[in-house]
């Protein structure tokens, strides 16, 4: 059977979701898209605690698109429980975020992102990278093995 | 009584002559002699003596004592009982019988025990002799035309005076009086006993008067002239003949009143005028000065005046006699003078002056110079001189007399040279140059030179002496002078041997005052203790600092003097160590002065070694207080300094984490609403075109056209800010490379444009080579955005030099600007065109000035519209030669 290829979300801005999202389908991308509207709901999906007490954790998304701006727990940190933990870590995280900041590319890869997207203020140039993001991570990358807890 | 009282000697002529007043009152008032002259020796206690004796000599050659007076009267009958005891004996050769037998007075400036000693008998006498406590005396014979009638004494004893030899004058004047008196008292005696036959008394009285020596005139109560005797012939140069028949009055008027000579009162007070001293000149010449003493007396017959007897004593004989003694002792005095000074004397400059004084003094020069030769300290001879009597510039300018004729006899020794004129001397005006004496000399006629010549028959110089008149060296001067010179030359040899020998320690001493004066002058203190501790010296500085009388910290021990307390060096140990191991210790420590107050000193202490043992420890002190009182201002002033970075830093800090988090927050937040509004804006655009209007549709365009813009503006913004706050690297930057690279890819994005690019090559700068580039990268963006307008643009890079300093360009053809707006040109948001005519967020410029200032330089445009502009900066420049520290 072949696993149905999840896309995890986590992105507090709604506006952000929905541009996201839409770039995404725009590109054709019809994967199923999980959202996580914060760091901690981002865990408890991926960890299957709290509201996803119970999830089938064989099923794991084929790459997280990560905001690092968020409440509660933020995206660095998200990206370092994931990376540290066996279930998670192979994972592909793209941090796709508005900041250019140098700490906070240095942050991101240092804890092991796949890739690191700056979202463009041009919703054309912002599609364009969706697209190619999704195209890469979605259609040419090939995940690693799933890893049975 | 005052001791004002007891110098009369010093007192005024005034003085004197009121005491001779009163003396000549005294021995007027009675014709009994010995009770007048005992009244004049009460009257000379204590005035003019201490005690004073009058003593007759007698036809039989014995001496009988008139009159001792003395203010204690013990002493007066110890002086009475001494004459008693033991009188003069006629072989005696001082004192009264030297008197007697010379007729010459006995002056005793100082009475030595030695003296005493010869003049005493035995032991006994002796000790009555040095009990009297003589100090000075003066024996003055009383003579009346050259008969010694006696001898006044006078002793200057308890009160400790002297008497000097112008006090002969007085007492000589004192003796006179006193020998007319006794003269007068005696031919009125003779006269009275001639009384008993009035025949044979006026043949007596005749006789008596018409031969004696004695000037005698007789006048009528009228004051006519009735007789006068051979005398007074030759005393007036007139004779008898001439007097007779003339009035008293009529021959000397003008002495009369000269001398204030009242002969009326001799008739109408009935008393005669005694001992008036007169003086005129001689009728035989008129040069010749005659002195004299005039009596006047009442002569009486039957109890009336009958005429006025004149008696003139003619005392110019004893006067010039008492002159040559009063120069001879006075000479004595100088020798005696001379002789003090050159025995102690050893400094050669005192004694060459002394003599050439005490000579030109006395031998009546007007100056007198002494060359005398001095070995220097090298042993080579020269000549010196001193000069007596004129300034020494008189002579200054003159050289050294050499040998010549008339000088040659006194500098080869071979003697005494005195001339009454020297311009008259055959040997005077014969040698070149001057031929005589060279112009501006003194002049000179009187001349005496005198050889100064050591025992070893060395000739030490000459004295020279001088005289503008002719004929004032007299004989004695030459015999005075002489006996000087021998004198002068001991004195010399003796100071040249000290000299000699004293020429070593002299350079020793000047060694030692150096370091005298230099520890006296050192502001830092220096105490030296010996090996037991206790200070053997301290110079001022030390003295001051420690607050120490210098005598009193002589012998301070140690810890006395350096109380540091407890604890404190120099401890035991140290001075120990300084003593034994020759250890030099420098420290800092807090000393208490004498008072009590203390101040803090730096010290070093060191052993004073001489002959290889430590003898001692010398101590340099320095009060540190002032140096203390710097370093803790300094230290202040610095940890406040420190104080103050470190509170700029947190609140730097503080600020730099809030700048970062809130560039931080702009970029996510700011940004996030943007994407939104230009996100939806294309969604509408996207999915509701067909029911947009044209003019819905441009409306959405120009809401996604402005976000993008103020996204690009807030890129710039956090760019900006990141400038100032990204670490600085320092690298070679090849800034020419650097513009060839940007403006081809500006050509490569804009392939339509036509621009001319000139570009310096090698150009290079010192910086953050990503700095830079972002401030390059802006100006030839600027330069190429405003040239966009012309047909061909035109950019030149490159470097020039301005005053010594490179000065980077870039300069474009392009729109420029208006100079009045330059000051907005570099600040954040400015923009002096508007948005339509060139694109643009304002914040370009500010970057490039805020990395140039990074970097040190600075940055400024010159420009005029449609003119073109030209942006200058400044960058550490890259020299070829430092290529090597980079």
């Amino acid at each position: 059977m072949v696993t149905p290829k999840t896309i995890l979300l986590v992105e507090d801005n709604p506006d952000d979701e929905a541009l996201t999202i839409r770039a995404l389908r725009k590109a054709h991308v019809s994967n199923d898209i999980i959202v996580a509207r914060d760091g901690a709901e981002a865990l408890d999906y991926l960890f299957g605690t709290a509201a996803y007490e119970g999830r089938d954790l064989s099923h794991q998304p084929q790459v997280i698109l990560l905001d690092l701006k968020l409440p509660k727990i933020d995206g660095l940190q998200v990206l370092e429980k994931i990376r540290s933990d066996k279930r998670t870590e192979l994972i592909p995280v793209v941090i796709l975020t508005t900041s250019k900041e140098e700490k906070d590319l240095i942050g991101g890869y240092s804890r092991g992102a796949n890739s690191y997207v700056a979202k463009p203020v041009d919703f054309v140039e912002f599609t364009e990278a969706v697209k190619s993001l999704g195209m890469y991570w979605l259609l040419i990358n090939e995940r690693p093995p799933f890893k049975r807890p | 009584m005052n001791t004002d009282d007891l110098f009369w000697i010093n007192e005024t002529a005034e003085k004197r002559l009121k005491f001779l007043a009163d003396a000549s009152q005294v021995l007027s008032s009675s014709l009994d002699h010995e009770t007048t002259l005992s009244n004049v020796a009460q009257l000379s206690v204590p005035i003019c003596a201490d005690w004073c004796a009058i003593d007759i000599f007698q036809a039989d050659g014995t001496i009988r004592r008139l009159a001792v007076v003395h203010a204690d009267r013990k002493k007066t009958a110890l002086a009475f009982e001494l004459f008693e005891k033991y009188p003069p004996q006629p072989s005696d050769n001082h004192g009264l019988v030297l008197v007697m037998k010379t007729g010459a007075p006995q002056f005793y400036p100082e009475i030595p025990d030695d003296l005493l000693v010869a003049t005493a008998n035995d032991k006994e006498h002796l000790a009555i002799l040095q009990s009297l406590g003589m100090k000075s005396a003066i024996i003055m014979p009383m003579k009346v035309n050259g008969k010694i009638l006696g001898a006044i004494t006078f002793v200057m004893a308890e009160s400790t005076r002297h008497y000097q030899s112008k006090d002969l004058d007085f007492v000589f004047d004192l003796a006179s009086r006193a020998a007319l008196a006794i003269e007068n008292s005696r031919l009125f005696t003779e006269a009275n006993d001639a009384n008993v036959s009035e025949k044979h008394a006026a043949a007596v009285l005749n006789t008596l008067l018409m031969s004696a020596p004695v000037a005698f005139a007789f006048l009528d109560r009228n004051l006519y002239y009735v007789r006068v005797n051979a005398a007074f012939e030759k005393m007036t140069g007139k004779s008898q003949k001439q007097f007779l028949g003339t009035r008293f009055g009529e021959h000397f008027a003008k002495e009369l009143s000269r001398f204030g000579i009242r002969i009326d009162d001799v008739i109408e007070k009935r008393k005669p005028l005694l001992n008036i001293p007169v003086h005129g000149a001689s009728p035989a010449n008129p040069h010749d000065i005659r002195h004299s003493l005039a009596s006047y007396y009442p002569v009486f017959s039957e109890n009336e005046v009958i005429g006025v007897g004149i008696l003139i004593y003619d005392i110019t004989e004893q006067k010039q006699l008492e002159q040559k003694i009063r120069e001879q002792a006075h000479i004595n005095e100088k020798l005696h003078e001379v002789g003090t000074v050159l025995t102690g004397e050893l400094n050669l400059d005192k004694i060459v002056q002394t003599v050439t004084d005490v000579a030109t003094e006395l031998s009546g020069a007007q100056f007198g110079a002494f060359f005398y030769n001095v070995l220097r300290e090298d042993g080579e001879a020269y000549t010196l001189y001193c000069i007596s009597g004129v300034p020494r510039e008189k002579f200054s300018n003159f050289p050294m007399p050499r040998s010549t004729n008339i000088f040659a006899p006194t500098f080869k020794g071979e003697g005494i040279v005195r001339l009454a004129d020297v311009t008259q001397d055959p040997r005077f005006g014969k040698n070149v140059p001057y031929r005589g004496m060279p112009v501006g000399h003194l002049p000179v006629r009187s001349y005496l030179a005198v050889p100064v010549i050591s025992r070893t028959g060395e000739v030490l110089g000459g004295l020279f002496f001088g005289h503008e008149k002719a004929g004032v060296f007299t004989e004695t001067a030459e015999y005075l002078v002489a006996g000087l010179a021998p004198q002068a030359a001991v004195a010399i040899d003796n100071a040249r041997l000290f000299d000699a020998a004293n020429i070593s320690r002299t350079r020793l001493q000047s060694q030692l005052n150096f370091t005298d004066a230099l520890t006296n002058s050192l502001g830092e203190g220096i105490c030296a203790f010996d090996r037991s501790g206790k200070v053997i010296f301290v110079n001022p500085a030390a003295t001051r600092l420690m607050g120490w009388e210098h005598e009193e910290f002589i012998g301070k021990e140690l810890a006395d003097v350096f109380n540091t307390g407890a604890g404190h060096d120099p401890s035991p140990e140290v001075w120990n160590a300084i003593l034994n191991e020759e250890r030099t210790v420098e420290g800092e420590n807090i000393f208490i002065r004498k008072d009590g107050s203390s101040f803090p000193v730096s010290y070093v202490a060191a052993p004073f070694i001489e002959k290889n043992v430590v003898q001692g420890v010398v101590v340099t002190l320095r009060d540190i207080t002032e140096t203390r009182r710097i370093q803790d201002e300094l230290r202040r002033s610095r940890e406040e300094l420190e104080r103050r970075v470190v509170e700029r830093t947190v609140n730097l800090t503080a600020a730099n984490q809030e700048l970062e988090a809130f560039s931080y927050s702009v970029s996510h937040d700011l940004r996030s609403p943007l994407r939104s509004i230009d996100g939806f804006s294309q969604a509408l655009l996207e999915d509701y075109m067909d029911i947009l209007d044209t003019e819905g549709q441009d409306n959405l365009h120009r809401i996604r056209s402005a976000s993008q813009k103020m996204g690009r503006i807030i890129d710039d913004l956090l760019n900006l800010s990141k400038l100032t706050r990204t670490q600085m690297r320092r690298e070679r930057v090849p800034l020419s490379e650097m513009v060839h690279k940007i403006v081809e890819e500006f050509k490569s994005t804009d392939k339509d444009r036509h621009v001319t690019m000139t570009v310096q090559d090698n150009l290079y700068v010192v910086g953050d080579t990503s700095l830079i580039r972002i401030a390059i990268e802006n100006l030839l963006s600027n330069a190429w955005k405003f040239t966009s307008k012309k047909a061909v643009g035109q950019i030149d890079f490159g470097a020039e030099s301005l005053d010594g300093e490179t000065v980077f360009y870039i300069k474009d053809n392009g729109a420029g600007f208006n100079m009045e707006y330059g000051s907005k040109l570099f600040g954040a948001f400015q923009r002096l065109h508007q948005a339509h005519e060139f694109s643009g967020t304002g914040i370009g410029l500010a970057t490039v000035r805020r990395i140039i200032h990074r970097h040190g330089g600075r940055i400024w445009a010159e420009s005029q519209v449609d003119q073109g502009a030209k942006f200058l900066f400044t960058l550490p420049d890259f020299k070829q030669e430092k290529e090597t520290k980079w």
